[in-house]
């Protein structure tokens, strides 16, 4: 099983004050499992993301002791290498299908468009394998909504759409940069459920990036749980509500539910989980 | 049903339907505009006089009648006559043939070539962005007129060497706007995932970023084409466009000034045509914006 290999990843910034570190030696591993990567917003989560797949811009500077996937080095890798690593080999789902479909391509052409970069099938064939993708994405009328734009779609149907694209080729890893964020809370659960199904079938990693604490313990094997660009804990995702950090429990107790009610919900403190915290920087 | 209705059914059947319903609520909402519509009839009338022309010139362009030169107009020459005994109707009506070739052969040049620099530029940015910036600045630093006068005389008078120079001069302006939208265009998130999905960085430019540019340059374009006229009639006029006998209305204006005062209609006439085909594409460009527009929906 391919997998991903990250060592004391660094990715920096400059700024008017020095130069900011955004992702703070950063380690894990990911074969094929559920990982989840939870954090506030700036915490470093999607950048993370970004840099395992080489697409964090100028000025940003990524650096790690080891980055491998399958054991092909991610630090040294050309502009041709990148595209046989991506959509073949990792698959990424973004927040909004609104934003990451290309709103003058009708659906049916930007997932054939992936396919054929990566195989040699003809364009019948691959016309009819995007609509058998389709409909294993939960699409009820496959050959109606490849025809359509992407504004003519729900939010819902979008991602689904999303997915299937990143899926066409059978990579062995897939990062979900909150993929139901941007979803009403009706459509998220089944979005979250067919990508889960969906990994399983195929033996497929998974990379999910997420705030909330309850889709991350439901859907994934293992959580890491970033703060200031740095990962403060790792935890099996079933014992994330027996987490021991600071910073977790705060984010726990945030949560709302049956006994807060009627209660004034706590925040965060972060003067002290800055004082447990070893010297930033 | 009538056609109008089938058109505008807020239940189309088909997509073809509701295709052509959405192209006919555009026009319906052109034709509210009397200068747009204006602008259409007039650019089309020009196009169909110009096809037209062997039919409506009635007699040979360049025959000459040393004896009849400098008539007013009369039955037999509806617009008088030129110095040299040629009939100006005739001559004014053949006179749109190379308008509109100059005109349509400098858009199909210049925009294609704006769009690849203003895109490379907005996509790229860096020292690529800078360097082709700087390249347009520089052409944009001349005035139009004066600048393509300096390549008319670099590549020697014609019509072919008066399209190259007016498209040298007139696709900065292309790139500007093109880089414009690439620079937004290129933050997006469908261009992330287009990246994200391994698509090569020219499929992405030709697929991705181009058909999204390509509007607002169609209105640029249009709106641009008045300027085509007066920069190719500005050239004929000072003879180096088209070249006698071709009867090419700069060149007639140019010819007709020594009559001015005596035989007005000899310069009045071309001049009358450039200003009414400059319009027709002003409107026309001004019309098609108001369309095509979103915001002005």
């Amino acid at each position: 099983m391919p997998e991903l290999i990250v060592e004391n990843l660094c990715v920096r910034f400059p700024s008017w004050q020095g130069e900011l570190t955004v992702v703070n030696q950063v380690s894990f591993q990911l074969g094929s499992e559920r990982l989840g990567i939870v954090g506030e917003s700036g915490s470093g989560k999607s950048m993370t993301a970004r840099a395992v797949l080489g697409l964090v811009r100028p000025p940003g500077k990524v650096q790690a002791d080891r980055m491998r996937f399958d054991g092909i080095d991610l630090e040294r890798m050309d502009a041709r290498g990148w595209r046989s690593i991506r959509g073949r080999r990792v698959g990424m789902i973004m927040q909004d299908p609104k934003y990451s479909l290309n709103p003058v391509q009708r659906v049916m052409d930007q997932i054939a468009e992936i396919a054929m970069l990566h195989s040699d099938m003809g364009k019948r064939k691959t016309r009819e394998r995007v609509l058998e993708m389709l409909s294993e994405v939960g699409v009820e009328d496959p050959a109606r909504v490849a025809n359509c734009y992407p504004h003519q779609l729900s939010g819902g149907l979008g991602q689904r759409v999303m997915i299937a694209a990143m899926l066409i080729n059978s990579p062995d890893l897939l990062i979900a940069d909150e993929p139901t964020s941007a979803l009403d809370v009706m459509v998220r659960g089944q979005v979250l459920q067919l990508m889960d199904r969906e990994i399983k079938r195929r033996g497929m990693g998974l990379m999910l990036i997420s705030h909330d604490l309850n889709t991350v313990a439901r859907y994934c094997d293992r959580v890491l749980i970033m703060y200031q660009g740095r990962i403060v804990e790792t935890c099996a995702a079933d014992r994330l509500f027996e987490a021991q950090h600071p910073y977790t429990r705060g984010l726990l107790a945030c949560l709302p539910s049956v006994e807060t009610r009627g209660k004034k919900l706590s925040v965060l403190d972060r003067a002290a989980i800055n004082a447990e915290m070893p010297a930033y920087g | 049903m009538t056609l109008h209705a089938w058109l505008i059914d807020d239940a189309p059947a088909s997509a073809w339907q509701a295709q052509c319903g959405g192209y006919y609520r555009g026009l319906r909402r052109a034709m509210r505009s009397p200068s747009t519509v204006f602008g259409i009839v007039s650019v089309l009338g020009i196009v169909l006089i110009a096809l037209l022309a062997p039919w409506l010139g009635r007699v040979d362009p360049n025959a000459q009648d040393i004896l009849a030169r400098l008539q007013p107009a009369s039955a037999q020459h509806w617009l008088g006559t030129d110095q040299l005994g040629r009939d100006l109707w005739s001559r004014l009506i053949f006179g749109t043939r190379p308008t509109l070739l100059i005109v349509v052969l400098v858009a199909l040049l210049s925009a294609p070539m704006g769009l690849v620099v203003g895109i490379c530029s907005g996509y790229f940015g860096g020292w690529v962005s800078a360097v082709l910036m700087r390249i347009t600045d520089v052409f944009m630093a001349f005035p139009r007129l004066v600048l393509a006068l300096a390549f008319v005389a670099v590549l020697g008078p014609g019509i072919v060497n008066a399209v190259l120079a007016i498209t040298i001069t007139a696709w900065p302006p292309y790139a500007r706007l093109a880089r414009t939208e690439t620079l937004a265009i290129r933050n997006s998130e469908f261009i992330h995932a287009a990246r994200v999905a391994g698509i090569p960085t020219w499929r992405i430019l030709l697929g991705h970023v181009l058909p999204l540019c390509i509007p607002s340059t169609v209105i640029r374009v249009t709106l641009d084409m008045a300027g085509v006229i007066l920069t190719a009639a500005g050239l004929g006029f000072l003879g180096l466009g088209a070249q006698p006998p071709l009867a090419e209305w700069g060149a007639m204006v140019a010819a007709g000034r020594q009559f001015i005062f005596d035989q007005w209609w000899v310069a009045a006439v071309p001049g009358a045509a450039i200003l009414l085909g400059s319009l027709a594409f002003n409107l026309l460009g001004d019309g098609l914006r108001d369309v095509l527009d979103p915001k002005n929906a």
